[in-house]
């Protein structure tokens, strides 16, 4: 009988029919009416190449709940899918693939290895978007988007220019984190930190004694710093001395600095200001020479004599052998320090001085009245004046400490895979302007016409930045972009806020006037059953595809909402879904229970006030319907 | 519930929501409505509504398995394309929602106290309620009262004589008589209770004769002695209660 409810629910049989039947129906497609609001969601991009993990899961089971409500609401919910290119984390992997068969990105040429991640892309995107399908997401797919498509690469372009012609986007030396492994530049919330058992050096340094971790970056010191009120070096301040070292004797300046802890070591340090941020802030406070000796390898420079070619590892050692024939090694200790390593392949950051162009945060440019406001500032503002809301609250606060620190943004990659920077320069003069498509026109300042484009990509958060509005068809005026922007809610975890959510708030409110989203709601990071962080290597994650195969994509969902709160890890484990799997099978038991005690023509009863009789039937009505 | 939903919906409260909605779903509809359902109870009209109200709030959270339930109910629309179901005063019956909740106190406590008593649920025993003016409301329960409270007999009056031997339970105006013969193995429970009584007997004995140890009233400091004699008036207390309910069993 085709009305017969089985007596068990089989979550694998109906799934997929189910999902189908939804997508071919139009449903997931809201329509605009300009009579209502619309709830919209854009969903956080997974990356192109990636795979469905927890994380995703939970960000989707959220995301769908709410687009699923509002939908039944009668609002014109949409919800935008869509992949991120993930520059370095996408170049990365296929160079992998191709390190298998012996081939390397310099081998191909840019043009050949390009066309290598397009062809890895088209295929992963496919994976991912069964994924987020399996979850039961209610996206709209006829609005797909990915940040390297045609329209997205145009609105970043669109940006960057406008950016570039208001004086927000410059080109300068800056010490940057670099990892010499990827050979680029990383954002600062790009490095991460491992506490390692290090040793300090403490070496004769002229007249004094010091502690240092990298002896071999005495060969790019050109000053000493103390504390200003510490008397012990008073009369050495602004002196320059001759300092003996490996290579010969070579000048330093004593300068006199507040960032100098008087209780570290023996409270005079050594600065290098190529190859550290600290000491690079400290050369520029004092106008300090900057001499530079690690390459973007990690390799010593020609200028460091028989070092050069090693690298900063075996230097260290040659450089300590040589230090104690000269008898200039004190003593050696060892002492906990937090190595920077790169967030992407775990190799330690190198810091170092290159040209790279950033954002200038600082700058005053957005008009209101007679003032002019930084990005940064309108960027707190939004937040602190509650037009932006953060869920749960406590992140507030985080958010403002966090931007009103924030320095210049470096945005510009030395990786192929990515957004092109889009200013190109003239191959016979130092002129520069910056445009979408090479210049047809000749130089103004020359009159050549020899155009090259700027080698590096874009940090791929500045597209990310703009996936609000950006995949709404913006800078063109579309009706999407009109009735369905600024978006209702963001839905992410807490450990983006910085690298993405603050960024969006950024680029949307410099570029369009307006907020990206009216609320952002954070969730937690997803834990293992004894709050360990998940992980590959620690062999503790789930896989929620497979939890998905055994227990229905229901049970998972509940499983990532149930018991847990805006912000706060929880924690996941199998015995936990196949709980929730019980959950789902009662919820069955007794529709089917209640479906036995009902005929076919009861079903066809169009339900009115006047079919509620016995005080039972008012009793349940009312707590329904209260 | 469903404005509770709602507002916890404005305040992300996702997790809440999800467990109000299942709440619902097991602790009345199942446990209470669905069982008052049986028989000539039946009335599908309101069972098939509230269904298709949960599986509508459901929908969100569970979308695949309320999707597949739906499919049994209408053949025509998807579930995923229904209206979100919406508070209406119309529907809100407070004073026969009251009258519901008494019968279920009233189940409830005539259920603990035979689980207090240990009867097999297999046995049946007898109530005697006085209802003052809640009869008309049980009366029209009787059925349901009977069934799911296990009683072998019902009777519900007005008002009445106090009926000796039997365990009262207090709702408001209400009381509920159940002779204890019903529940009781007598013959058992009397041995265990004269055998609790001489325990009682000698533990009285020896804290009676601490305290009239002179050594101890000299020694021992003052708050522990007026421990023990307080000790002492409970323990007498107790006493007191087994053998009254010692003679009402014989």
């Amino acid at each position: 009988m085709e009305n017969q409810i089985e007596k068990a629910y089989e979550a694998k049989k109906y799934e997929d029919k189910i999902y189908k039947k939804w997508e071919d129906s139009g449903v997931f497609t809201p329509k605009i009416d300009k009579s209502k609001k619309p709830f919209v969601i854009s969903m956080p991009p997974p990356n192109a190449t990636g795979v469905l993990h927890l994380g995703h899961a939970v960000m989707l089971a959220i995301e769908d709940i709410l687009i699923r409500k509002h939908r039944m609401m009668g609002e014109s919910a949409l919800w935008v899918p869509g992949t991120d290119h993930a520059s370095i984390a996408t170049q990365n992997k296929v160079e992998q693939l191709l390190a298998q068969k012996n081939l390397d990105r310099h081998k191909l040429g840019r043009e050949k290895f390009l066309e290598e991640v397009k062809k890895y892309v088209a295929n992963s995107q496919n994976i991912i978007r069964n994924q987020i399908r399996k979850m039961g997401s209610s996206c709209d797919w006829t609005r797909e988007r990915y940040t390297l498509d045609e329209g997205l690469t145009n609105a970043v372009q669109e940006v960057f220019i406008r950016m570039y012609n208001d004086g927000l986007i410059y080109r300068g030396n800056r010490i940057v984190n670099w990892c010499p492994r990827c050979e680029s530049t990383l954002a600062d919330d790009e490095v991460e930190y491992k506490e390692l058992k290090e040793k300090l050096y403490w070496i004769k340094y002229g007249p004094f004694i010091l502690a240092t971790s990298r002896p071999e970056t005495k060969l790019g010191d050109t000053a000493v710093a103390v504390h200003p009120k510490d008397k012990r070096y008073k009369k050495w301040i602004g002196k320059k001395i001759m300092i003996p070292g490996v290579l010969g004797e070579f000048e330093v300046t004593v300068v006199a600095d507040e960032a100098v802890d008087p209780k570290f070591g023996t409270g005079i340090i050594k600065v290098t200001p190529a190859h550290s941020f600290a000491d690079f802030e400290i050369a520029q406070r004092h106008k300090l020479p900057v001499k530079s000796v690690i390459d973007q390898k990690g390799k010593m420079m020609e200028n460091c004599g028989k070092y050069a070619g090693m690298t900063t590892t075996e230097c260290r050692k040659e450089i300590l052998k040589d230090m104690e024939k000269m008898g200039l090694v004190e003593k050696i200790e060892e002492y906990n320090h937090n190595l920077s390593v790169c967030y992407r392949c775990g190799t330690p950051i190198e810091p170092l001085v290159s040209r790279q162009w950033f954002i200038n945060v600082d700058k005053p440019i957005i008009k209101e009245g007679n003032k002019k406001k930084t990005i940064k500032e309108k960027a707190v503002e939004v937040v602190k004046e509650g037009k932006i809301q953060i869920v749960p609250t406590k992140f507030k606060k985080i958010y403002s400490h966090w931007m009103e620190n924030l320095h210049d943004w470096c945005i510009s990659r030395q990786i192929w895979f990515g957004h092109r920077i889009p200013v190109w320069y003239c191959k016979k003069c130092d002129n520069q302007l910056a445009a979408k498509t090479k210049p047809k026109t000749a130089c103004s300042k020359c009159k050549n016409n020899h155009w090259t484009q700027d080698p590096d990509t874009l940090d791929t958060w500045f597209s990310s930045g703009l996936w609000t509005f950006s995949t709404l068809g913006w800078p063109e005026k579309t009706k999407d972009f009109e009735y369905f922007h600024p978006t209702s809610v963001m839905e992410t975890g807490y450990d983006i806020l910085f690298f993405w959510v603050a960024r969006m708030i950024i680029m949307t409110t410099y570029t369009l006037g307006e907020i990206p989203f009216e609320t952002v709601y954070l969730h937690g990071l997803i834990r293992d059953k004894s709050g360990k962080k998940m992980s590959k290597s620690a062999g503790n994650g789930i896989d929620p595809l497979e939890m998905i195969e055994k227990y229905g994509t229901d049970a998972v969902r509940l499983s990532l909402v149930i018991g847990s709160t805006p912000g706060n890890d929880m924690r996941i484990y199998e015995e936990k879904i196949a709980g929730y799997r019980n959950f789902i099978n009662k919820i069955w038991n007794s529709a089917r229970f209640a479906l036995m005690n009902v005929s076919e023509k009861d079903k066809k009863i169009k339900f009115t006030k006047k079919h509620i009789k016995s005080v039972a039937d008012k009793w349940i009505i009312r707590n329904c319907k209260n | 519930m469903i404005k509770e939903v709602d507002k916890d919906f404005e305040n992300f409260r996702l997790s809440d929501a999800g467990t109000k909605i299942y709440d619902f779903i097991w602790s009345k509809y199942c446990d209470w409505y669905l069982e008052i359902s049986k028989g000539e109870n039946k009335n599908p009209a309101v069972l098939l509504f509230v269904l298709k109200e949960f599986l509508k709030l459901l929908h969100p959270f569970v979308p695949f398995v309320s999707e597949k339930i739906w499919e049994f109910l209408e053949k025509k629309d998807m579930l995923i394309a229904e209206n979100w179901p919406t508070f209406d005063k119309e529907l809100i019956f407070t004073k026969e929602a009251k009258g519901m909740e008494l019968i279920h106190e009233l189940i409830n406590k005539i259920r603990s106290l035979r689980s207090e008593f240990k009867v097999e649920p297999s046995k049946k025993i007898n109530a005697i309620i006085y209802a003052g003016d809640q009869k008309v409301l049980l009366d029209s329960n009787l059925e349901v009262i009977k069934r799911m409270a296990l009683l072998g007999s019902l009777e519900i009056k007005k008002s009445g004589q106090k009926i000796p031997e039997s365990k009262i339970i207090c709702i408001k105006e209400i009381e509920v008589y159940l002779p204890l013969k019903d529940m009781i193995d007598t013959e058992k429970e009397l041995n265990r209770v004269s055998k609790e009584i001489t325990q009682k007997e000698r533990f009285i004995k020896s804290l009676r004769s601490k305290l009239n140890n002179q050594g101890f009233i000299k020694n021992a400091p003052k708050e522990v002695i007026e421990k023990e004699k307080e000790r002492l008036s409970e323990e007498e207390n107790t006493l007191k209660k087994l053998k009254d309910f010692q003679k009402s069993l014989k």
